[in-house]
C-alpha cells in the first residue's frame, strides 16, 4: 500500500500498545530506529523492548533497516510456541 | 502446518509410513497442554502466530532437517487458538531408515520450532492471563 506503513504487535506487546496493528502515513524512506523512536513517543511501552525482534515484510531485520512506504513492520516478543 | 483444528497422531504416522517402504523408524514428539506451569495452575492456553512468518519458519526447519540429517521425511503441525488442558498442541513426525537419525532430527526440529517460529502462548490462570515469553 503506497504512502503508508503497517505496524503489527504481537502477544504482550499487543496489550501494551493497546492495538494489534496500525497503519500510518509514510512518505519517505527512513531507518527503522527512527521510526521506533517516533513510536516510543506515542507508545511508551515499546521502550522496554527486551528480547524483542523486528521484522519487515516477514523477514528479520535490525534497527538499521530502511523502511519504505508500503512496508509491514512487526514487533515480535520472544517466541513461546511448542 | 499451522492450524486451529486438532490432529490425529495415528493418521499422521500412517501418512509418514506411506511415504517410503525404506522407512525403518518413525519418531514422534507430541506436545500437550498441561495444567500447571511455574508454580501456578493453568486452566487454558491460547496460541497466536504471525501467520506468514510462522509458516515460512516451519518450512525452513523442514528443509534444514532434510538437508542435515539422514531422514526420509519430517512433518510438523502446530495448533493455534484456544487449547484446553490435555489437548494436543504440536506434533513432529520424523521418518528415517534408522532410529538414531529420526531421534536426533525430531529433537532438533522441536528445539528449532521453539526458537525460530513466531508463535506465542498465553496461559489462562485462576489469577488472570499471562503471555509466556521464555522458552520452557
Amino acid at each position: 500500500m503506497p504512502h503508508q506503513i503497517t505496524i503489527r504487535f504481537f502477544a504482550h506487546l499487543k496489550d501494551l500498545a493497546g492495538m494489534e496493528s496500525v497503519s500510518l502515513p509514510f512518505e519517505q524512506d527512513c531507518p527503522l530506529k527512527q521510526l521506533i523512536a517516533q513510536l516510543e513517543e506515542t507508545i511508551p511501552a515499546l521502550k522496554s523492548r527486551g528480547g524483542i525482534q523486528m521484522a519487515v515484510n516477514h523477514a528479520f531485520v535490525n534497527d538499521e533497516a530502511i523502511i519504505h512506504p508500503g512496508d509491514e513492520i512487526a514487533f515480535l516478543p520472544p517466541f513461546s510456541g511448542g | 502446518m499451522i492450524q486451529s483444528a486438532d490432529f490425529s497422531v495415528e493418521e499422521e504416522i500412517a501418512k509418514m509410513k506411506a511415504i517410503s517402504s525404506r522407512m525403518g523408524g518413525i519418531v514422534t514428539f507430541l506436545g500437550t497442554a498441561r495444567d500447571f506451569s511455574k508454580g501456578h495452575d493453568v486452566v487454558k492456553l491460547t496460541f497466536e502466530h504471525y501467520s506468514k512468518m510462522a509458516e515460512q519458519a516451519m518450512l525452513k526447519i523442514r528443509e534444514s532437517a532434510l538437508e542435515q540429517f539422514s531422514i526420509i521425511d519430517v512433518m510438523m503441525i502446530h495448533r493455534i487458538g484456544e487449547i484446553g488442558i490435555g489437548e494436543n498442541i504440536v506434533l513432529i513426525v520424523v521418518g528415517a531408515e534408522h532410529r538414531q537419525d529420526a531421534f536426533t532430527a525430531c529433537a532438533w526440529c522441536i528445539d528449532e520450532l521453539k526458537k525460530t517460529v513466531p508463535i506465542w502462548k498465553r496461559e489462562e490462570t485462576p489469577d488472570g492471563q499471562i503471555w509466556v515469553e521464555e522458552r520452557p
